[in-house]
């Protein structure tokens, strides 16, 4: 048995056995692996740098250990106090005593940071990432974008549902846009009706892609990004801007075109929310998608 | 037509060579092919096969002649690739459970390979199952006892000590278990997972974990107890070790305890144990039908309903009041008529007894049936427990084998009044491969027989398995129901559906939890060795069933196979006899002492070659006499080759001028024919020997025994195969009037002769075991006689030839070593005392044994035909049985007793490579006495060679000399068609030892 502490978990996970008791291996990855209960998936790695949103950060000679002997649905044991595999090795157990909860949930802000998002803008957009994200930039993407920016001629059903799962992996870039997008637009806290529809529609759409990308698109609706978006999210909160180079690219570091695709996500928000024409303000309707079946 | 290739320089040794025409042989297009080096005397083979073209005429001996017999004119394309990849990698290949698993044959060694060992998983009969468990216990090993038909005086004796000593005893007749996630015996592929079981009941633990297992948990452990733990008698010794081992084993959250029908006494001190556990229980005692949870354990009604309690409690949930669920008859099937029954097969006891429960309840029937093989026999409602003794008697479980089940359902299908056949069909490891394939052919014929004569009939079947099994659950239950069976998710639900074919509808009632009020007690204390069990992947010592190792190397547990023997191969009479012989133990082994000092005390020197008649009295009689191998023989007992060579040597003689005048003279019995053992001689293959033969003198100067023994004549046709066309009796004359007398002469020369213990010690250095190997030996004697012959008065051809021929032929010393192996036994046999054998002869009828203590006498039993490699256009039909003298090698301690000497030599019998040689050494050590300091083996850790094989432990450990020998043509005249090993047979040995045991008045009826 492996006996250690879990050096961090994502508050979207805490407590642990909120989503039930057995879950069972989802996806095996070479530095981490995603467990799967009920409809919910918990990720562990050991980044030094990174926490996913639904994730949880381990010793990485433990998680080797475990990533060595465990196969696909086999059976995960949630308790308070530990982590059960029982895998065809034999049982591991990972203390969760004394772990470090990590706050990743945003809330919007009081005040519209429009300074500190242009900054960022111009920043991302020197960076020419639709030349860089995993989908072609043609004129369809080109269009849907455009009303994504702008809101002309938008319906949204048609521009969710062409971006959901849209690209290569485990997590498509369109799915990855689509985070980034609405980070930014629950974080300015503007067009609450637009983005209520939004995510509606994301919610209603979501059997369009990969599991691992479901769980990122739910936390996402929820308010809750990864450590390296929650550190964009402290700092324009905090107006402090002076690492704002540095973070961006952590963020455009993630993955193969995940953190590419995310920033153009993140880019397309910004010039949402500087675009939101005053009609599209309305009241926070995050109560109600929060009461919604299933989260 | 014949295509020819030569591979210019390109030496190949001979054992490659023809596994290398096997290989050739099997592709499609090739009718024969034969791949040698292109020597004179492989060309006489190929001639004798019709393979020698012109082209491979040209070959010489450096060179690998490829010849191919083909319709297809571009064959070679496909066999010369095939050729040069054999060649590039000449490793022995191992499969993966071959580098997995160690086999061994006595507990010391198993012990030794698995010194962190921590179960013995028993499957041999249950008449020797008793002692050889309690062996495990004492040696500290938890039991898994397979093994059935142990009584129930020996299964308490071993429950009781396994407790005391805190191990867990499983079984006997424990069918299925599951430690640390490793499946054991008959068993699933469940996941693992936060439960356990405790089961005295094999299907039942199946049936529940698979189900588990479907519904997405798992099962850590299910710990098998035997279907009697629960008697009286037995009183639940391993249930209550086991209950308390899951409660103390922290990743198991729930314990779920299946067992047939319990002793009254028995369940309520297990109710009690259950109740004081921590951990939630479900208990399904099967007949009984609960009507509620009593405090902590959830008292189930079905299998199906224990997996669906244990799983919810497993998740943490809540328990319901109810888990019945309905089945719904499919869309177009109809109630059956009043008149029609259902009659249930099943392979599973406990599945069995289950249905049977089921449907006596809903019908009202009563009690279950006592009738052999029935569990229900009312009213037109059978159902029958196939794995009964009354079925399995002679044959394999229904669960493996088909035939019982398949005549049962051809029977009850011809019942107008058979409206339902209920099946299950058992998956898992040591399941039947296909029981499915088996079953839907006669199920496709029924059901056509019935539509036909205008009758319903269904069938109804559960699967009991996964997806990880080796047949796969999923397909196979989509085959069913293919196939129009109607295939239900557990055995409750299949029975309820066959009811409800009957238009009866079943259902559980709700369960209301009550508080217990009894008295909780303290559970037994669980050892430190059941904690490891159940913390670690087991370490299994599988003792029987090979494939039980399987499962355990596939699922990480470690394991040695025990491939365990009775004693004396469980003859009684051998048993009563070696007790007897017992007592008289330290007088044997002195006796043996003697006899084996004075094999090794042996100073074998060979000293000349002369005419056998100037040295064997017997052939230089008027009458006409020849010798021949192994045990008294007459010319029409005698198998063709020897019969050949008989035809050959009278025309030697002289006697005969063909060989019409030659078989005359011996069918008239004007020809003597006698043993070459009963002169101090031995003979190769046919061994006939007569008075102008050449043969070796060797003298042992421990007590200056002389053995003699004719001259090789290499390989190809020869005498010694039975040969006798005028090239054979040419050679002959040559080896009479030139190579016999240079090699006279060169050994005059010599002070004492030739010391051929130092020979033999140097060649066996050099790769040589001496029998089926003289390369060494033969070019260290060239190294030893030539210069000798180089100095003789003697025309420069004769010296040429004498030179080439011995050159030429590898096994040239074989003969040599034979004569020194007779010069060695005889003169150990002086000593006419104790059980060692001093021969080992066979004349293609009879194997014969002599011993040290019988003198003369041989001990004979019919002898075997060799395994081995076969030339081209041969095979094991055309092989003529054992024949030669030549296992006086192996009766001193070499050949096939020295095979890790030569690995090579393997070969001859498969791909053996070192590890077969050395296994093949190890396990004649186990019937050899001791060791031959003169003979040190290098590849042996430099032991020496095998010494004094001793008849007592050939016929207690059932182990047979193994003698390496060349393979005749039982035709006469076709000469040598192979090489390979054989076995001496065990019945010379337990011959010998009666008749010893007799001289010390021992005798048992």
């Amino acid at each position: 048995m492996i006996n250690s502490h879990v050096v961090q978990i994502s508050s979207y996970i805490n407590p642990i056995t909120k989503f039930g008791k057995i879950g069972k291996i989802h996806s095996i990855f070479t530095h981490s692996i995603n467990i799967q209960i009920g409809y919910h998936l918990v990720n562990i790695g050991c980044f030094e740098n990174y926490l996913s949103c639904f994730g949880m950060n381990i010793p990485e000679n433990i998680l080797q250990s475990i990533i060595h002997s465990v196969g696909k649905n086999e059976i995960v044991k949630f308790s308070n106090d530990y982590l059960y595999f029982y895998t065809k090795d034999g049982i591991k157990k990972i203390s969760l005593v004394d772990s470090n909860i990590v706050d990743l949930k945003i809330n919007a802000f009081s005040q519209f940071p429009k300074a500190e998002l242009k900054k960022v803008l111009k920043i991302l957009e020197r960076k020419k990432l639709d030349q860089r994200i995993g989908l072609p930039n043609n004129s369809l993407f080109k269009t849907f974008t455009e009303e994504m920016t702008t809101f002309k001629n938008l319906n949204i059903e048609q521009v969710v549902t062409w971006l959901l799962g849209r690209g290569k992996g485990l997590t498509p870039s369109g799915d990855d846009i689509l985070c980034g997008y609405i980070f930014i637009l629950l974080l300015v806290g503007k067009a609450t009706n637009y983005l209520s529809n939004f995510i509606e529609q994301i919610i209603s759409n979501l059997s369009l892609t990969t599991d691992v990308s479901k769980a990122y698109l739910i936390c996402a609706t929820q308010g809750y990004v990864n450590s390296k978006v929650y550190q964009l999210y402290e700092s324009l909160k905090n107006h402090d801007l002076k690492n704002i180079d540095r973070e961006l690219n952590s963020i455009l570091n993630i993955g193969h075109t995940s953190g590419n695709d995310l920033s153009y996500g993140i880019e397309l928000g910004i010039l949402a929310s500087l675009n939101t024409p005053e009609s599209m303000k309305g009241a926070n309707n995050e109560k109600r998608r929060r009461s919604r079946k299933g989260f | 037509m014949l295509k020819t290739v030569i591979l210019k320089d390109n030496y190949q040794d001979s054992i490659n060579l023809m596994l290398l025409t096997n290989k050739i042989n099997e592709l499609a297009d090739v009718e024969m092919s034969q791949i040698m080096m292109g020597t004179e005397a492989n060309k006489d083979i190929l001639a004798n096969t019709g393979l020698l073209t012109e082209k491979a005429k040209t070959a010489s001996p450096n060179d690998l002649m490829v010849v191919v017999r083909s319709d297809d004119n571009e064959v070679m394309d496909k066999v010369l690739p095939t050729v040069q990849s054999f060649l590039e990698d000449l490793s022995t290949k191992k499969t993966e459970s071959d580098e997995d698993t160690v086999a061994v044959d006595n507990w010391d060694d198993a012990l030794k390979a698995l010194p962190d060992a921590n179960l013995a998983l028993f499957s041999i009969p249950g008449e020797y199952g008793a002692p050889e468990m309690e062996k495990a216990l004492k040696h500290n090993l938890n039991v898994f006892s397979f093994t059935d038909n142990v009584s129930i005086e020996d299964e308490v004796k071993l429950k009781k000590l396994a407790h005391k000593k805190g191990l867990l005893m499983m079984g006997p007749d424990c069918g299925t278990g599951v430690i640390s996630s490793i499946p054991l015996a008959f068993t699933n592929v469940v996941s693992p997972g936060n439960i356990g079981i405790v089961g005295a009941s094999g299907t039942g633990i199946q049936e529940v974990t698979t189900i588990i297992d479907r519904l997405g948990n798992g099962v850590i452990h299910a710990i098998g107890t035997g279907g009697r733990d629960l008697s009286n008698e037995v009183d639940a010794i391993t249930v209550k070790d086991a209950i308390a081992a899951l409660e103390d084993h922290e990743p198991t959250d729930v314990i779920c305890v299946i067992s047939k029908p319990p002793a009254k006494k028995v369940r309520d001190e297990v109710m009690q144990i259950l109740e004081s556990c921590d951990k939630p229980v479900v208990a399904d005692f099967l007949g009984e039908r609960p009507t509620h949870y009593e405090g902590n354990v959830y008292l189930a009604h079905t299998l199906e309903e224990t997996a669906k309690i244990a799983v919810d409690l497993a998740a943490g949930k809540e328990v319901k009041k109810n888990y019945f669920e309905k089945v719904e008859l499919p869309a177009n099937v109809k109630t059956l008529a009043e008149d029609k029954t259902i009659k249930g097969l099943y392979s599973g006891g406990t599945l069995a007894n289950e249905a049977g429960m089921l449907i006596s309840e809903a019908l009202d029937l009563g009690h279950l049936t006592k009738e052999k093989g029935y569990i229900l026999k009312t009213e037109g409602y059978d159902v029958i427990d196939l794995g009964d003794d009354v079925y399995t008697q002679g044959k394999p479980h229904p669960m493996i084998d088909p035939e019982v089940r398949i005549n049962k359902m051809r029977e009850y299908c011809q019942d107008p009044h058979t409206g339902v056949i209920l099946l299950d069909v058992v998956l898992g490891y040591g399941a039947s491969d296909d029981m499915a394939g088996a079953l839907i052919p006669v199920i496709d014929e029924e059901i056509d027989k019935a539509e036909k004569a205008g009758r319903p009939l269904y069938f109804v079947a559960t699967v009991v398995g996964t997806n990880k099994d080796p047949q796969n659950y999923d397909e196979t239950v989509e085959r069913l129901k293919e196939h129009g069976v109607l295939v239900e998710k557990s055995n409750a639900k299949a029975v309820q559906l066959a009811l409800k074919l009957k238009g009866i509808q079943i259902s559980e009632p709700d369960k209301t939890n009550i508080p217990y009020t009894g008295k909780k007690i303290a559970l037994p204390t669980v050892s430190n060795e059941v904690k490891e069990l159940l913390a670690t992947k087991p370490r299994v010592i599988n003792i029987g069933i090979n494939s039980f190792t399987d499962s355990i190397i596939k699922y990480g547990g470690k394991t040695v196979q025990f491939n365990w023997k009775p004693r004396a191969n469980g003859n009684k009479r051998m048993i009563k006899l070696l007790d007897a012989l017992e007592k008289y133990d330290d007088k044997i082994d002195a006796d043996n002492e003697k006899v084996i000092q004075r094999f090794k005390d042996a100073k074998p020197f060979l000293t000349d070659v002369v005419p056998a008649k100037t040295v064997i009295p017997e052939l230089n009689t008027e009458h006409k006499t020849l010798l021949h191998a192994g045990p008294p023989i007459t010319y029409t007992e005698m198998t063709g080759p020897m019969q050949g060579s008989c035809v050959g040597a009278a025309i030697f003689e002289g006697w005969a001028k063909d060989e019409i005048e030659a078989r005359k003279l011996l069918e008239n019995g004007e020809i003597s024919l006698m043993p070459c053992h009963s002169v101090h001689a031995v003979g190769p293959m046919g061994g006939i020997t007569s008075g102008n033969m050449p043969v070796v003198i060797v003298e042992n100067r421990l007590d200056n025994t002389r053995a003699y023994c004719t001259l090789n004549e290499g390989i190809g046709k020869v005498l010694r195969f039975g040969a006798y066309s005028q090239e054979v009796i040419d050679r002959l004359v040559w080896m009479r009037d030139v190579l016999g007398p240079v090699l006279s002469k060169a050994l005059k020369k010599t002070e004492d002769g030739l010391n051929l213990n130092v020979l033999i010690a140097r060649s066996i250095t050099m790769g040589d075991e001496f029998h089926q190997r003289n390369i060494a030996a033969s070019a260290n004697f060239l190294c030893s006689i030539a210069p000798l012959i180089s100095e003789l008065d003697i025309s420069e051809k004769d010296r040429y030839d004498v030179i080439k021929f011995l050159a030429d032929t590898d096994q040239f010393f074989l003969n040599i070593m034979m004569a020194t192996g007779k010069s060695i036994a005889d003169a150990a046999r002086k000593y006419q005392k104790g059980t060692i054998v001093t021969a080992m002869a066979r004349n293609g009828r009879d194997f014969g044994i002599r011993i040290a203590g019988m003198g003369d006498q041989w001990f004979k039993a019919p002898v075997n035909t060799p395994k081995g490699l076969y030339f081209a256009g041969f095979s094991e039909d055309d092989a003529n049985p054992d024949i030669g003298d030549s296992s006086i090698t192996e009766t001193v301690g070499v050949g096939g007793m020295a095979m890790v000497a030569a690995p090579g030599v393997t070969r001859f019998v498969g791909a053996g490579g070192f590890e077969d040689a050395l296994r093949i050494s190890n396990s004649m050590e186990k019937i050899n006495t001791t060791h031959n300091p003169n003979w040190s083996i290098p590849t042996w850790d430099f032991k020496g060679t095998n010494l004094g094989i001793d008849i007592r432990k050939v016929v207690e450990t059932g182990i047979e000399p193994i003698i390496n020998t060349g393979i005749a043509h039982k035709k006469p005249g076709v000469g040598q068609i192979g090489a390979g090993t054989v076995k001496a047979p065990i019945a010379c040995f337990e011959k010998a030892l009666e008749a010893y045991a007799k001289t010390l008045g021992i005798e048992v009826d």
